[in-house]
């Protein structure tokens, strides 16, 4: 009997705690986020981007307290997507994940917007992008690749897509001066960017550090640098482009943004959300086994990054386009 | 090898290629839902399975989805996903003569062979063809498509001058949208839709489906008349016969199309488009292309599916991906903490074999699941046009919606009824502009894209061994045509 009664009271404490929590929570409920909230990729789905958002997504579901919905619009290099975002009502449940492609697309103005029409909430996970080359080529490091036309007697060609962030990024470390410039050539994005170093058609191409790796360890293309600040774990004798005295850090940064106005009390809530989500240890080795840094910025530095980054790009973009 | 193949499985595996073929070829039937959907949905929820298990089940759905959009093709004029639009061609004039079971029959043994043929490559050949494939530049990608173009002009008889203005016309069709090269927009007139382009989809089940509809209405007279008991069940095997006429074409087109999947970046589609083009070049009877020709129907079919196999290739052996099909595959890889890479076959072995078992296995069930399908399917042409006419509306309308949730596309899809149905009326064959659509945008990539790689020189591009045979194979041709007419 005495032990019904316990269990008895055990199932109402029980259920009362339900009550409460449930209560509880509707009592917040004039507090963000009170109904499921919706993530745009500007990719689509089981691309890079789509894949880090659905490696986040149980965690910060868990940290904000509410699910999401992640909504895969592809289209115009991530444009189309990000249009949309901006254009969706300005209260904290449309969340935009892009990254440095859209600052890209901003600069060669195929957006007719700007990050400006944004409020950023944070920066967090991080792409390295590496310097590679064909195995057996004569250049070794930076300063070879500087060298090359003057010894070569001819550029050194170099694969990017045009207007896209590899050719950014090998703006940044290819000299721009007449004596040495490298000759850009339409590749493409990775896979063709590494067909094209198999085979030899170019010297020079930047790849995405993950999918880099297999090459590099199997020893068919051979790196000369990379773009990230930090050397890269999973590289670790390869030197940064800093290390070699060259200028350049560019990298795939996810930046998360909100349409414009929104309140600052709710970019806070989903900042700190995202930012105990991305703390998570076992979020934290997925991400990095999938080669990525799960690091993180709040609003404010993440918006003076994203400036200082778009002014280089606009750099960049007179010498590239020229 | 096939011992320590069979080994790698389990029933629980089989289930899941069961299953990835059943809704691959399900969902390749229905008009605006790909393979590459299906995976793309699917790809998330395979993050708990065990690897092989999801991997299995992904590449059984790559398969199915390539073959089940034959069926809507064939019966409905209305190609299922962009691989199957050649198969449309011939494979609804079929219908139309009351031999939809047997167009069905072809074109599935057409497809297991495809598949069959390029599995073989993948699993033999894997490293030194994808070796091979990276050699190629892209001048010699250039070279290729244009050979496949001119064989198509130098052979079509008749109507050269309607044909040209139709793949012309396919040419322009492609234009609008991002530039391959910079990508800028281009001819988008100020459409923020136009913007990504004139989806292929809606493009084609508007040029052929849509347009089918409104002839129906418009001239009731025309309409298809309804087949009754033309579509016995026998008429669904290959005999001999068959296969003493079929075999070299099938072989070629599988050739082609396990070559076509191997290069990066190019689609099932433009295989398909590939092989019918040199099917068509190298037939007896070219006139009957276009007109219900079995041989246009089976080149379509096995060069297809021939794409998958080769995809994987070079996804295999060095880890890039072949098609889009292939970049999911390579997403849902990496997730399970595997990455395909030269690596690959000494790390994981068991995990190579086990794909090699899934394809083969996948292209097997296929085969049995579309054959004892197949007898009820062929019975929809056997429904009268006023009950399936709605429908086939209905789905035109949900399909092109459903590509990227957007009306425009259904406007897409509407205004290409009316492309299609006036080029029909005045003549136009739409096989040149469907060949025109799809091979420009790669002629367009490769040729500017080469001619960077020479500041804009064209001639040591041409002096290179690929584009000089394709050169030569042509004017071989023209000149094999030449004397045919005069004899004539």
């Amino acid at each position: 009997m005495i032990n019904i009664t316990k269990h008895f009271k055990k199932t109402v404490i029980a259920v009362a705690s339900v009550l409460v929590v449930t209560v509880a929570g509707s009592a917040f409920a004039d507090t963000y986020p009170k109904k499921p909230i919706k993530i745009i990729v500007p990719f689509g789905a089981g691309g890079g981007s789509d894949i880090v958002m659905r490696t986040i997504q149980p965690y910060l579901e868990k940290s904000l307290g509410e699910s999401i919905v992640v909504i895969n619009v592809p289209g115009s290099g991530s444009v189309a997507g990000s249009r949309r975002a901006k254009g969706a009502k300005a209260d904290g449940y449309t969340v935009l994940l892009n990254h440095t492609t859209l600052l890209t697309a901003m600069v060669t103005k195929k957006a007719d917007f700007s990050y400006k029409d944004f409020d950023i909430v944070a920066n967090a996970v991080y792409m390295p992008l590496v310097v590679a080359v064909p195995k057996n080529s004569p250049i070794n490091n930076l300063q070879d690749l500087a060298a090359f036309k003057k010894k070569h007697g001819k550029a050194a060609i170099a694969g990017v897509n045009l207007g896209a962030i590899n050719h950014f990024a090998m703006g940044m470390i290819a000299p721009s001066d007449k004596e040495s410039a490298v000759r850009y050539v339409q590749t493409g994005g990775g896979a063709k960017t590494m067909a094209a170093l198999l085979g030899k058609h170019i010297d020079v191409g930047i790849l995405a550090g993950p999918e880099a790796k297999p090459l590099i360890e199997s020893g068919d293309i051979k790196l000369i640098a990379s773009l990230s600040d930090q050397r890269i774990p999973y590289f670790p004798n390869t030197l940064t482009a800093l290390e070699q005295g060259v200028e350049a850090s560019i990298g795939i940064q996810y930046t998360w943004y909100m349409p414009k106005g929104v309140d600052q009390d709710t970019k806070d809530i989903f900042a700190k959300a995202l930012s105990s989500a991305i703390g998570n240890d076992s979020l934290v080795k997925a991400l990095t086994d999938r080669g990525s840094v799960s690091n993180y910025l709040p609003g404010k530095e993440s918006l003076l990054r994203v400036e200082k980054l778009f002014g280089q790009l606009e750099i960049i973009n007179n010498t590239i386009s020229k | 090898m096939i011992a320590s193949i069979l080994v790698s499985f389990d029933i629980g595996t089989l289930l899941y290629i069961v299953l990835g073929v059943v809704l691959g070829v399900v969902v390749g039937a229905i008009p605006g839902m790909t393979a590459t959907m299906l995976i793309a949905l699917t790809l998330p929820l395979t993050f708990g399975m065990e690897a092989v298990d999801a991997i299995s089940l992904l590449v059984s759905m790559y398969v199915g989805g390539v073959s089940g959009s034959l069926i809507t093709a064939i019966l409905m004029r209305m190609p299922g996903t962009p691989a199957s639009v050649m198969t449309t061609l011939d494979g609804y004039p079929m219908t139309q003569q009351g031999k939809a079971g047997r167009a069905l029959g072809l074109a599935i043994s057409a497809s297991f062979v495809g598949g069959i043929i390029s599995w073989v490559f993948l699993v033999l050949l894997a490293r030194p063809l994808s070796e091979l494939a990276i050699k190629f530049g892209e001048f010699d990608f250039f070279a290729m498509v244009v050979m496949a173009l001119l064989l198509i002009v130098i052979l079509s008889k008749g109507n050269m001058i309607k044909g040209l203005i139709a793949g012309l016309l396919g040419v322009l069709i492609a234009l609008p949208g991002v530039d391959p090269i910079g990508g800028n927009y281009r001819f988008t007139f100020g459409i923020t839709e136009l913007q990504n382009g004139f989806s292929l989809l809606p493009v084609l089940v508007g040029l052929f489906a849509g347009n089918q509809i409104l002839s129906s209405i418009l001239w009731p007279e025309n309409r298809q008349k309804t087949q009754q008991g033309a579509n016995s069940i026998s008429d669904m095997f290959m005999r001999k016969c068959d296969v003493k006429r079929h075999w070299f074409n099938i072989t070629r087109s599988s050739v082609i199309g396990t070559w076509v999947g191997i290069l990066p970046g190019v689609g099932a589609n433009i295989g398909s488009a590939f092989a019918y083009a040199v099917a068509k070049a190298s037939s007896k009877n070219p006139d009957q292309y276009g007109k219900g020709s079995e041989s246009g129907l089976v080149a379509s079919e096995s060069a297809n599916n021939a794409t998958v196999g080769g995809a994987l290739v070079p996804l295999i052996s060095l880890g890039i991906p072949g098609s889009v099909v292939d970049a999911l595959l390579l997403g849902g890889l990496v997730i399970h903490g595997l990455q395909p890479g030269p690596n690959l076959f000494n790390s994981n072995p068991d995990f190579v074999y086990a794909i090699f078992a899934t394809v083969l296995i996948a292209n097997v069930v296929m085969l049995l699941f579309m054959y004892m399908t197949t007898g009820y399917i062929a019975k929809i042409a056997q429904i009268p046009q006023k009950f399936l006419l709605p429908v086939l509306a209905v789905l035109c309308i949900v399909g092109s919606y459903a590509m990227s949730n957007s009306w425009f596309n259904v406007l897409v899809m509407m205004i290409f009824s009316v492309v299609g149905l006036i080029l029909e009326r005045k003549n136009y064959s739409l096989a040149p502009l469907v060949i025109g659509l799809v091979l420009a945008p790669i002629a367009e990539t490769s040729y500017r894209s080469a001619t960077m790689y020479t500041d804009g020189e064209v001639l040591p591009l041409i002096l290179t061994p690929v584009p000089l045979v394709c050169i030569a194979i042509s004017i071989l041709m023209g000149f094999l045509m030449f004397r045919m007419n005069k004899n004539a």
